[in-house]
């Protein structure tokens, strides 16, 4: 009887204690934001503004959380099916879309116009721009190249590859087993296997230099196309030249693969890869005379070649109950000292957004800028010549499929790759098993308008 | 006022939240479960639409289905057996008595303690095809003559039975263990007098007496082995080459989160559900019908 007393009476102030607990604690409001960049220093930077942000707003508490790219797509609809995103994220532009044709995606105008409408490059500012509104604003500006071994192309007499069948034979060239042991020792190309998003990236940009597209004006797959097979093929011609396991190879760890000397070649770089041959190259060939980048080369069917332009736009979800505090914190990540700052810590991969930063003096001046300027003359010209296009976007009326995300979501894509690459399947037969997922996909999820 | 509540009264208070707990949280999600796969259910938004059973007539006709239940059933037999014969093999070994038997003990229940994510970054630079020690100690002792690809589409089944025999092992040896130890000695010494090999009083002793405790491990670890999701998922279900070792759950998972079909999702939960209740109900009649046969020719 005694014990019974004793829990009852034990229960009882386990009870009054949570109630005073719960009494007692802090009443902040939580900003939870989402950001894509994983970089160690702009992580610092970030933090430093949280914290300058936070100390100027006493009733907010900033959470951020970094996510990985590869992790972006199914983060975000794991929270969306939850009903528990984030007040502030960012996102690719086709996935911008893909919300905001839901009715998820808050206008964010008015920050617009606080941060200079004019000031921004025009090629990122209106990629969010639907129905007269702004819902999304870019982060900074990065573009994609094709990264290889400058000097040991040089030692070859190897020229710059301009189309895909002198690309084979450049990475062919390229694939060496240099002390006869009978294992290769430097691969020829390296795909970003072990990360699909980025498959899908090089698959589109490869689509748009061989002048093909993925869906007709009415969103129909049309990947039985002859540039779809022609590309399929190429890929797969290329991933001859690769590491076996290139199926498993994360994006980041390629350059690592780069800077090492186990590859001579990568196809989906930006500018972040510079940071990584800088840490890994040896000392003396990590510069731009060795570690050098060339334009897409151009498919059978395609004039120009085409690159991919990285800036995942900042978005507020309509849900958020922090609406105002966001957009507060967004002004207070593109206030000049901080935005400078940040764009820094990743030069020429992070481009700022805005053109009096671009172009100031205090942000061209970057010691990394100056010695990797090959890089950046190239990104600078893709851009003048409007010969970019956002991730898995190959034309541009692709920007407004309500469904590009749940495509991304499903690998349809990189699947295909890899079936034709590593399966043996023809490449016309894996662009029609792709063709035919695809719509039942969009099918699925109530977007089919052929 | 407390001590006016009758103790009968107490107990079903306190039992409350347990069966509120277990309404909320098992039979509540699995019900509506069911319930959602008879329908056309967006994953985030409210679009649905009631299809019958229109989700598994699609799902018994996509190739990636049937795919992905030979490969669960490869992973789960495969480690399964594996688990088993190893964790058996330690288990005798560590029901021996020899100096520093409970470090050891210790150490090879260590793989069991260790998250998931751990084992998986872990074993994951271990097996690395360019700078992975594995493959480093097998070409220094001339097992082989040029690096294994473990990650790649032709031993990435054969890496996660590994990593996932490696894991859960010790689930088996301390199971089998603790039988072990109550196995009375009396028994072998008998044997012995009768001058019975060490190989005979394994089969006629030992095995015998672990073979309750085996069936129930082999069905526990057949449940789970199944249904595994976390181990399959980090050591590639994400990356390219997780197409070759995409079992029901991932699918499940990729269905409902990637393709964003909630209802397609729910129907291949619904499957999984049958095809292990299935294997748990023939599980039990041929252990049942074991024993009547034991009874019998006695």
């Amino acid at each position: 009887m005694n014990s019974i007393k004793i829990i009852k009476e034990s229960l009882l102030i386990i009870v009054v204690s949570l109630l005073l607990f719960s009494c007692g604690s802090e009443d902040k409001k939580i900003l939870r934001v989402w950001t894509t960049e994983s970089d160690p220093n702009t992580k610092q930077v970030f933090e430093e503004i949280i914290k300058d942000f936070e100390d100027e707003n006493p009733g907010v508490q900033v959470e951020y959380e970094a996510i990985n790219w590869n992790a972006l797509n199914e983060k975000l609809t794991t929270a969306l099916a939850a009903g528990d995103v984030p007040d502030l994220t960012q996102l690719e532009p086709f996935q911008v879309y893909s919300l905001y044709s839901k009715g998820l995606l808050e206008p964010i105008d008015g920050v617009i116009e606080a941060i200079g409408e004019n000031d921004i490059y025009s090629s990122v500012r209106d990629l969010q721009f639907y129905d007269n509104h702004y819902y999304g604003i870019a982060y900074a500006i990065g573009t994609t190249y094709f990264s290889y071994r400058k000097d040991w192309a040089n030692e070859k007499g190897l020229n710059v590859p301009t189309n895909w069948a002198d690309y084979i034979n450049f990475v062919k060239s390229l694939t060496e087993d240099t002390n006869g042991d009978g294992i290769i020792d430097h691969y020829g190309a390296i795909l970003p296997g072990g990360s699909p998003m980025f498959m899908d990236v090089l698959f589109a940009e490869m689509l748009r230099s061989n002048g093909g597209q993925m869906y007709d004006e009415k969103g129909k797959p049309t990947f039985t196309n002859k540039e779809v097979v022609e590309t399929l093929r190429f890929i797969a011609e290329v991933s001859k030249y690769a590491p076996q396991d290139w199926t498993s190879e994360a994006y980041v760890d390629q350059f690592r693969t780069l800077a090492t000397g186990k590859v001579s070649n990568v196809l989906v770089t930006f500018a972040r890869a510079i940071k990584q041959i800088e840490k890994d190259a040896p000392i003396g060939i990590n510069n731009p005379d060795h570690f050098a980048v060339m334009e897409q080369p151009v498919g059978p069917s395609g004039k120009i070649s085409s690159s991919t332009i990285d800036c995942e736009p900042w978005v507020i979800f309509k849900s958020s109950k922090l609406k105002d505090q966001a957009k507060k914190f967004l002004l207070k990540f593109y206030q000049k000292d901080n935005y400078l700052k940040y764009c820094s810590q990743v030069p020429i991969h992070l481009t700022p957004i805005l053109k009096s930063i671009a172009e100031s003096p205090e942000y061209t001046n970057n010691p990394l800028i100056s010695k990797w300027k090959s890089w950046q003359d190239n990104s600078i010209k893709m851009l003048n010549e409007n010969r970019v296009k956002p991730k898995l976007i190959v034309k541009d009326s692709d920007l407004k499929l309500p469904f590009l995300m749940e495509m991304e979501g499903s690998r349809i894509i990189s699947d295909m790759i890899i079936s034709v690459a590593k399966d043996n399947v023809s490449p016309e037969d894996a662009a029609l098993d792709a063709n035919k997922k695809a719509e039942q996909l969009i099918e699925k999820l109530g977007y089919k308008k052929w | 006022m407390i001590n006016k509540i009758s103790n009968t009264t107490f107990a079903v208070w306190l039992l409350l939240p347990a069966i509120i707990i277990i309404i909320g949280l098992i039979f509540y999600p699995v019900i509506y479960n069911f319930n959602l796969s008879f329908y056309e259910k967006h994953s985030f938004l409210s679009i649905e639409k009631y299809v019958g059973f229109g989700n598994y007539t699609t799902l018994f006709s996509d190739p990636e289905f049937w795919y992905s239940l030979k490969n669960g059933l490869i992973y789960s037999i495969s480690s399964i057996i594996s688990q088993i014969v190893i964790g058996l093999i330690c288990a005798l070994y560590l029901n021996q008595k020899f100096r520093g038997v409970n470090l050891f003990r210790g150490l090879f229940l260590f793989p069991y303690l260790v998250p998931t994510i751990v084992v998986t970054i872990l074993w994951k630079w271990l097996l690395n095809s360019s700078y992975g020690l594995v493959n480093y100690i097998m070409l220094s002792m001339g097992i082989i003559n040029s690096p294994i690809v473990w990650l790649s589409e032709s031993y990435i089944m054969t890496t996660l039975i590994l990593v996932s025999t490696w894991q859960f092992f010790p689930f088996v040896l301390v199971t089998l263990l603790a039988r072990l130890q109550t196995i009375p000695e009396n028994l072998y010494s008998a044997a012995k007098i009768d001058g019975a090999s060490t190989f005979s009083r394994f089969i006629h002793i030992t095995l015998p007496q672990l073979k309750n405790v085996l069936l129930s491990v082999v069905l526990i670890r057949a449940i789970w082995m199944f249904t595994k999701f976390d181990t399959v998922w980090l050591l590639a279900g994400a990356e390219g080459v997780g197409k070759y070792i995409q079992t029901l759950p991932v699918y499940t998972y990729r269905k409902t989160f990637s393709y964003l079909q909630a209802g397609m999702g729910a129907s291949v939960a619904v499957v999984m559900l049958l095809i292990i209740i299935t294997g748990t109900i023939i599980y039990f009649y041929i252990l049942h019908k074991t024993k009547q046969e034991l009874i019998e020719a006695k």
